[in-house]
C-alpha cells in the first residue's frame, strides 16, 4: 500500500518535473565535463539528446492509450510525458535503480499520464470501461492486484515488432497509466508485482 | 461414460468454485490484498533463455503454469477464524493433504489435486497469529520445482515445500 502510494507520488512528481528533466540532466552531464570541450561537448550533447527525445515522440502509440490521452490531456490536472528507453535507463542508472534498468534494457520508450479520478466521472468514464477498451485492443491481462483500495494491472499486447505493456493503477484519487513498447524481462514484472502487494509484511 | 465424465466434470467445477467462492467473498474487501496472475504471463518464460540448467528447469515448470491467485490479510486478529472459515470450503474429497505445518506462530497445510496422474492445483493456506493467507496455483505443477518457483516469485511459505520431492515423487 505504502510502496503503491510513494511509486504514484513519485510517478506524478515525475510527470510535474517533467518538462525540467532535461535541464537536470544537462546539468548533471555538465559537472563531469572538462572545461576545454565543455562548449563543443555541450553541443553535441545538445544535438543528441534533442534526437533522443524527438524520437521518441515519433514512436506509435497505442490506439487505446492515445484514446485515452486524446480524452484527457487538455484537463488542468491532468499530467502526461514520454521518454525514451534510453533516457529512462540514463535516469534510472543515476539513480542506482540497477535492478530496474536491467529489466527495460529492451523498452524503446516509456509513456505516462496521470489523471483525477472526478475526471473520468466528469466525462461519464470509467477505469472499467478503460480496461474494456484496452481488452478490444488486443491487450491481455498478465496480472491484477489489490491492495487496500488500490487496483493494479499489468496488460501486454504482443505485436510483429515490438510489445507493448500498459500498466493501470487505480487509485481512490487519481488513475495513472504507464505504457512500455519494447520487452520487460517477465522475471521483473513477477517480483515487481508480488512486491507491490507484500511489500508492507 | 458419457455421464460419469459428465459427473467428474462437475465435481471439478465445484471443487474450483468452493476456492474460488473463498476468494470472490473477499475481494472486495480491502483489508485483503488480491494478487492473481495469469496464464499469459507465465508463457513469457517459455521462450525465456538461461544458461543455468537448474534455472532453466525452473523456466520450463513456471511455462507449463495457467495461474497463480494469493489472497492474503496482514495485522489481523481474525486469521485463525479465517484459517478455519478456508478450511472448511476446500473440498476434501477432491484435494489430498500434502503437509501439514503446526508450530507457535502459525498454521500451514498444502493440498494438491490430480487429474489424469498430473498435479493439477496446489492450495496452500496458512493462518499465523496475526496473518492469514489462501494461495491456489494451478496448471501442470511439478513438486520439485515449486520452492524454487517460490523463491522466484517471492511467494512466501512454497519454500516449505522444498523437501517434498521425497514423500511425493
Amino acid at each position: 500500500m505504502l510502496r503503491i502510494r510513494r511509486i504514484k507520488q513519485a510517478v506524478c512528481k515525475k510527470a510535474i518535473d517533467n518538462k525540467y528533466l532535461s535541464i537536470v540532466f544537462f546539468a548533471n552531464c555538465q559537472l563531469f565535463l572538462p572545461k576545454a570541450k565543455k562548449s563543443m561537448k555541450r553541443v553535441s550533447l545538445i544535438l543528441s539528446l534533442s534526437a533522443v527525445l524527438i524520437s521518441s515522440s515519433l514512436f506509435g502509440q497505442s490506439n487505446s492509450y492515445q484514446a485515452l490521452k486524446n480524452n484527457f490531456n487538455d484537463r488542468p490536472d491532468v499530467h502526461s510525458f514520454n521518454v525514451s528507453g534510453f533516457f529512462c535507463r540514463m535516469v534510472l542508472g543515476m539513480a542506482g535503480e540497477w535492478e530496474f534498468k536491467e529489466a527495460i534494457k529492451d523498452v524503446q520508450n516509456i509513456r505516462l499520464i496521470t489523471i483525477p479520478t472526478k475526471e473520468f466521472k466528469a466525462q461519464g468514464l470509467s477505469v472499467d470501461g478503460f480496461r474494456k477498451v484496452l481488452l478490444r485492443d488486443s491487450f491481455e491481462e498478465l496480472a491484477t492486484i489489490r491492495d487496500h483500495g488500490d487496483d493494479v494491472i499489468f496488460f501486454m499486447q504482443s505485436t510483429n515488432k515490438k510489445n507493448r505493456y500498459i500498466v493501470l493503477i487505480e487509485g481512490p484519487d487519481e488513475v495513472v497509466v504507464i505504457e512500455m513498447k519494447g520487452t520487460v524481462d517477465p522475471n521483473f514484472l513477477v517480483n515487481m508485482e508480488n512486491e507491490l502487494a507484500f511489500q508492507n509484511r | 461414460m458419457v455421464v460419469m465424465v459428465m459427473v467428474m466434470m462437475t465435481a471439478g467445477v465445484k471443487a474450483q468454485d468452493a476456492i474460488s467462492k473463498f476468494f470472490s467473498k473477499y475481494q472486495n474487501d480491502e483489508t485483503f490484498s488480491q494478487v492473481t496472475i495469469s496464464s499469459k504471463m507465465f508463457n513469457l518464460f517459455t521462450n525465456m533463455e538461461v544458461e543455468d540448467k537448474d534455472d532453466q528447469e525452473v523456466m520450463n515448470a513456471i511455462s507449463k503454469l495457467k495461474g497463480l491467485r494469493i489472497l492474503t490479510k496482514e495485522d489481523t486478529r481474525d486469521s485463525r477464524a479465517l484459517y478455519k472459515e478456508a478450511m472448511g470450503m476446500i473440498p476434501i474429497k477432491e484435494y489430498e493433504e500434502l503437509m501439514t505445518i503446526r508450530d507457535k506462530d502459525k498454521d500451514m497445510k498444502f493440498f494438491i489435486k490430480e487429474t489424469g496422474g498430473k498435479i493439477s492445483e496446489l492450495v496452500m493456506v496458512m493462518g499465523g497469529n496475526e496473518e492469514f493467507m489462501v494461495m491456489s496455483l494451478f496448471g501442470e505443477i511439478d513438486l520439485k520445482q515449486v520452492s524454487k518457483i517460490g523463491k522466484k516469485m517471492n511467494v512466501d511459505g512454497l519454500e516449505n515445500l522444498e523437501n517434498v520431492k521425497d514423500k511425493k515423487n
